[in-house]
């Protein structure tokens, strides 16, 4: 028999492609033990700080000061493992910002939101889950 | 609730009603093989359908259309071929030219491949993954409405340890893993003797793992890759091969699951007053 006869020697179809017989899983395995995440309905600034209303009916506020402390950017996280400098001079917009307040919050793809402060730093991307765990819990409305 | 009159959140390409990656950790387990026969049998559902192929250092699609570098002055992008609407970094760059760039530059290509060609409406764009977790992935995760990803392995352990990651970084950036796909699942012998020279197994193995479902295997066939380097995906070249069907099967499948899912909701854009 030829090479090309061979392999034109084909037996019933393959394994069948399967019907999606659920739902396309989103996130929850045992590879991930978290549970199930959840999603944001709404986020917007109230008083100081972040407020957002989420899908499983919690709600949480975190302050400005909060999320700028903790600004998961590889440069922030570099900072925050070394001693701190009291010799550090700010720059004129650091000293000009004031209190961290955000300019501009857009979302990052279907899993985080980037949020650019008034001090000029704007590389930090704070997960859905970062948010949910930064946050207070408030009581329900 | 979100405010009543708020508008809806802004996509980027509103024409793609799903846009859907074929992704692996890991190299060579046929990822564009899948996607374009994917994408072909899409097409002949009567499907709208366009093709990225984000691979940006080893771009496949071109061979796999017959086609190289495309003058735009002549043929605009995306290139029409088949049916579907393709682009590739292989269009731009010469087949025996090496592309040595960092990820800064990786990520700004698959953005401008990914949004700049005008796709116009399209049912599904597929795309193309390059092998890894990195800048691709990254950029397409976070810049596109991406509907869910398909997974490609082999049944062999090695390759199931990369497709891991994978899924464990679309799990990360909360794409919806659509399915895995087991592709050179077993080579069939004149005699009907099934060998599984890959090992056997790993891709039902990894969806029970994770939870997701298992679309299927696709066996090994000197014929597909045949199909493949001559510029014809045998999804069109041999329809009614065995493989052909069961990448239609696949495709109806795909159609079906998407009909009942709404088209990708983007996060809520943030009230900063």
């Amino acid at each position: 028999m030829s090479t090309v006869d061979f392999f034109f020697a084909m037996p019933d179809p393959p394994i069948p492609f399967r019907k999606l017989s659920e739902p396309a899983r989103q996130y929850n395995s045992p590879m991930n033990p978290s549970p199930t995440p959840t999603a944001p309905l709404s986020l917007k600034r109230e008083g100081d700080g972040l407020l957002i209303e989420w899908a499983d009916g919690a709600r949480t506020h975190t302050t400005w000061r909060t999320l700028r402390t903790v600004c998961p950017c590889a440069t922030c996280d570099d900072e925050r493992k070394k001693p701190a400098n009291p010799f550090r001079v700010l720059s004129d917009r650091e000293v000009a910002a004031g209190a961290p307040a955000p300019v501009r919050m857009k979302a990052v793809g279907a899993y985080a939101y980037q949020i650019e402060w008034n001090d000029g730093h704007s590389t930090g991307i704070y997960t859905l889950d970062a948010l949910r765990r930064l946050g207070t819990v408030l009581p329900l409305a | 609730m979100p405010p009543p009159n708020a508008a809806p959140p802004k996509t980027p390409l509103p024409g793609v009603k799903h846009l859907i990656a074929i992704a692996s950790g890991k190299g060579g387990v046929g990822k564009s093989t899948v996607a374009a026969n994917l994408a072909l049998a899409l097409h002949m559902y009567g499907q709208r359908v366009g093709l990225m192929d984000a691979d940006i250092y080893g771009p496949s699609v071109p061979m796999m259309f017959g086609l190289g570098m495309i003058d735009q002055t002549k043929t605009p992008f995306p290139v029409e071929k088949f049916g579907l609407k393709l682009m590739s970094m292989g269009f731009v760059v010469s087949a025996d030219q090496a592309v040595i760039w960092r990820g800064p530059k990786v990520a700004q290509a698959v953005g401008a491949m990914l949004f700049q060609p005008p796709w116009g409406e399209l049912d599904f764009l597929i795309v193309d993954l390059p092998p890894g977790t990195g800048d691709a992935q990254l950029t397409l995760s976070q810049s596109a409405p991406l509907t869910g990803a398909i997974i490609v392995t082999q049944p062999a352990e090695v390759s199931l340890i990369d497709a891991r990651k994978g899924v464990k970084m679309f799990e990360e950036v909360r794409v919806p893993i659509l399915g895995i796909i087991e592709n050179m699942s077993y080579l069939v012998l004149p005699d009907g003797t099934r060998l599984h020279p890959l090992g056997q197994g790993g891709g039902a193995k990894l969806a029970a793992e994770i939870g997701v479902p298992f679309l299927g295997e696709i066996p090994i066939d000197a014929q597909v890759s045949q199909c493949g380097d001559a510029g014809e995906p045998i999804v069109r070249k041999f329809p009614d091969h065995p493989i052909s069907k069961s990448y239609l099967m696949l495709a109806q499948t795909v159609v079906n699951e998407m009909l009942q899912q709404p088209t990708n909701a983007a996060l809520p854009d943030v009230d900063l007053g």
